[in-house]
């Protein structure tokens, strides 16, 4: 067994997990917090380490720790390990995990402050952060299901932390649910790679097996098998068209949960799987074709969903569902490094965006809804300018991180030119939809009586995510040629020039703005309340919930169906049928129960002839 | 004649079937006992018919003294049958006045 020091990253937050686990209610609250916020900074000081030395050249290593599990197959006996995968890809995905994810500990330790369950919060918490550090650092396919599973389940245990509301309880069921399918789709996806290639290593199946399965003349028939149960895999865990519905439900969790879970980390990980299977997907055209046209569909349509909620929280997380629509987008017209990037700079002021959503949340004592908010500004300015910032980032603005990577992602789409149109509407409907939220909510009259003021904590961290949502922005060049696995690799390379479309993006981008604030500035009513109709089918997703709904019904009333007609015949018309047909058996058997030992002699006289004549002619003489 | 089975056997089969007859078609029971009497003694006398001549009889399996033996047996099975039916005929004509079989069906089903 080897040692590789990112271990240490997976061995921290599951002994942090534990920890709080088994002695957190005996050490009290403030050791919880200390052990679960410490346990992941010094997992971010390693994944920084890592970083450092890798930095700006790195090379892949792969480690297997033990034997994992062993299969028999008619070929042989292959191997899998436990293992763990470092290149560009897992450290960057590794040091936004651990770096975002300390920040959000670290806002949670004041923020939870409290809550009856908060030792309970930070062991899920760690929880979460092991699982997706398993997830990232895998060096195969079927570590990753275990990672790939394990986020679902923190995300569903942090998504039910109110346990008592009934609305957080059915939000986490339709969450598992939803994810359980994206799980089946993955696993089978694996099965079938193991089946065929007979390894799942990452190494081999993704560098040194491609041209096996180039020479494979069969693999029209398992390969896309592969590519759509990774897809499906992908979609349901990033909340994309039409395994989407469970993200805004999401919202019930607690914000940092939100912030951490559903926009920086575990719902960017179908982004990572993607691109870590880019040679796979790129060995069938028309899949990538088909991600990016479902990418700028969910972006669009997750968009126009956002500008119609009133929950703020809601408003953030299809705007997330709507980035991540624009990651997939990157990835289908095969800019990794472009949709990589974006997924760290939305992992910045999303994060940001949250937890000073989270802030306002407590200044207005629980009040989501926009309506009630407002004039925030006066209370809590130094949030609003956060929130405003991120917005910027979120928006596409100049020179915050969101411009430079949203401005990749669509020269990448350039060829396209109906996706590259569609990404620039949601841009800008992006842009707008963010107005329309700070204004609402910052502007206009106040409607909060004596606001709950942020403490240390969250504002600290905060401002790291601010200062980091400005300036990321700037390093995507040296970031793309950190990410390019070698010379040869294509779809790594990051536009980063001054085009004269960047410029027109930005100033239509500051238009939607302006437009913005000119409808919500000063605290008028939503424009979008007129029509109730139309507004109540649009802030509900395009009633897509009620679609899924009308389908599991037709099952539902097929069950009862069948619980009416077919049970009637299985548990009583049958069984009552074998029972009364004893009963007339032995009934009509009880006539040669005379009475009359005259009958019972005859009877056995007979029958003794006959057993006399059976032994005579055919047994030869015996009985037996 | 004296010196094959066949006789002694038609003797036997005659004296069982008079019994058999006689117990299938008697109401009272005493004769109806005094009958299976008779078919029991039947029997006794093909064992003994079969015992006595079994050197001849070929197939047979059982040797010369087997024939006593069950006779024995067939005797005090007899007596024991004709004691313990005696005493429920008895009984059943205390209480009854009357021992006709063809009345006495409380077991019908």
């Amino acid at each position: 067994m080897q040692f590789d020091s990112m271990i240490l990253t997976l061995i921290l937050p599951v002994l942090g997990a534990l920890l709080i686990g088994t002695m957190g209610s005996r050490w009290g609250r403030n050791s919880a917090a200390v052990v679960a916020s410490g346990s992941i900074f010094l997992s971010f000081l390693v994944v920084l380490c890592n970083l450092w030395q890798a930095w700006p050249n790195p090379v892949a290593r792969s480690v297997d720790l033990w034997k994992w599990a062993s299969f028999t197959l008619d070929s042989g006996t292959h191997d899998i390990y436990f293992g763990i995968y470092v290149d560009a890809l897992s450290l960057t995905l590794m040091a936004v995990i651990t770096g975002v994810g300390f920040l959000i500990h670290w806002f949670s330790t004041e923020y939870m402050k409290g809550d009856p369950g908060y030792t309970r919060y930070f062991c899920y918490l760690n929880l979460f952060i092991a699982a997706m550090t398993l997830l990232v650092l895998a060096n195969n396919f079927a570590l990753l299901i275990v990672g790939w599973g394990g986020v679902g389940f923190a995300s569903f245990a942090l998504i039910g932390f109110w346990r008592e509301k009934p609305s957080a309880a059915a939000a986490a069921k339709k969450a598992f649910v939803m994810n359980v399918i994206g799980d089946i789709g993955l696993m089978i996806a694996v099965f079938v790679l193991f089946q065929n290639l007979h390894t799942l290593d990452y190494a081999t199946v993704l560098h040194d097996g491609l041209d096996t399965i180039r020479l494979d003349s069969s693999r029209g028939q398992w390969l896309p098998l592969v590519l759509l149960g990774l897809l499906v895999g992908a979609y349901a865990k990033s909340a994309q068209l039409p395994l989407h519905t469970w993200l805004p439900d999401a919202m019930e969790g607690p914000t940092p949960v939100s912030a951490l879970i559903h926009a920086a980390t575990m719902v960017t990980a179908g982004v990572y799987l993607l691109v870590r299977t880019h040679p796979l997907l790129e060995l069938s055209p028309a899949f990538l074709q088909m991600v990016a046209v479902l990418g700028a569909i969910t972006a669009l349509y997750a968009a126009y969903c956002a500008l119609y909620q009133t929950d703020l929280k809601r408003v953030l997380a299809y705007s997330t569902m709507s980035q991540l629509g624009y990651m997939f987008l990157a990835v289908g017209v095969g800019a990794y490094s472009a949709a990589i990037f974006h997924l760290v700079t939305h992992a910045f002021f999303k994060a940001l965006l949250f937890l000073s959503a989270g802030i306002v949340i407590h200044a207005a004592h629980g009040e989501q809804d926009m309506r009630r908010l407002g004039g925030l500004y006066k209370d809590i300015p130094y949030t609003a300018w956060m929130f405003g910032i991120g917005g910027l980032a979120l928006a596409g603005m100049f020179p915050f991180a969101g411009y430079f990577s949203k401005e990749a992602i669509l020269h990448a789409a350039h060829g396209h030119i109906v996706l590259y149109l569609i990404g620039a509407v949601v841009a800008l409907m992006t842009a707008f939809y963010t107005g329309r939220a700070f204004f609402m909510t910052f502007f206009g009259p106040q409607r909060v009586e004596s606001p709950h003021l942020p403490g240390g904590p969250t504002v600290i961290s905060c401002t790291i995510l601010t200062i980091l949502s400005v300036v990321a922005g700037f390093f995507a060049a040296p970031f793309a040629r950190f990410l390019t696995p070698g010379p040869e690799a294509e779809g790594f390379e990051i536009h980063t020039d001054f085009t004269f479309e960047g410029i027109v993006i930005t100033v239509l981008v500051a238009a939607s703005i302006l437009i913005a604030w000119a409808l919500y500035g000063k605290g008028q009513p939503d424009k979008f309340g007129r029509n109730v109709t139309h507004n109540n089918f649009v802030r509900s997703g395009l009633q897509v919930d009620a679609a899924y709904l009308m389908w599991a019904n037709g099952f539902r009333d097929l069950g009862r169906l069948c619980a009416k007609a077919l049970d009637k015949v299985f548990t009583t018309l049958l069984p009552g049928l074998v029972g009364s047909s004893f009963w007339g058996m032995g009934k009509s058997l009880t006539e040669t129960q005379t009475g009359q030992i005259r009958h019972y002699m005859v009877s056995m006289m007979l029958s003794v002839v006959v057993l006399l004549f059976y032994a005579l002619l055919v047994g030869g003489g015996s009985l037996l | 004649m004296a010196n094959s089975p066949e006789l002694y056997l038609l003797i036997s089969g005659l004296v069982f079937t008079i019994g058999l007859v006689g117990l299938i078609i008697r109401r009272n029971p005493l004769v109806m006992f005094m009958s299976i009497e008779l078919m029991l003694n039947a029997s006794n006398l093909a064992f003994m018919t079969f015992s006595r001549f079994s050197e001849q009889v070929p197939g047979l399996k059982g040797g010369p003294s087997d024939g006593p033996v069950f006779t024995f047996v067939v005797m005090t099975i007899a007596a024991a049958e004709a004691v313990v039916g005696l005493a429920i005929i008895i009984t059943i004509f205390r209480t009854r006045r009357m021992v006709d079989v063809d009345a006495l069906t409380e077991l019908k089903g």
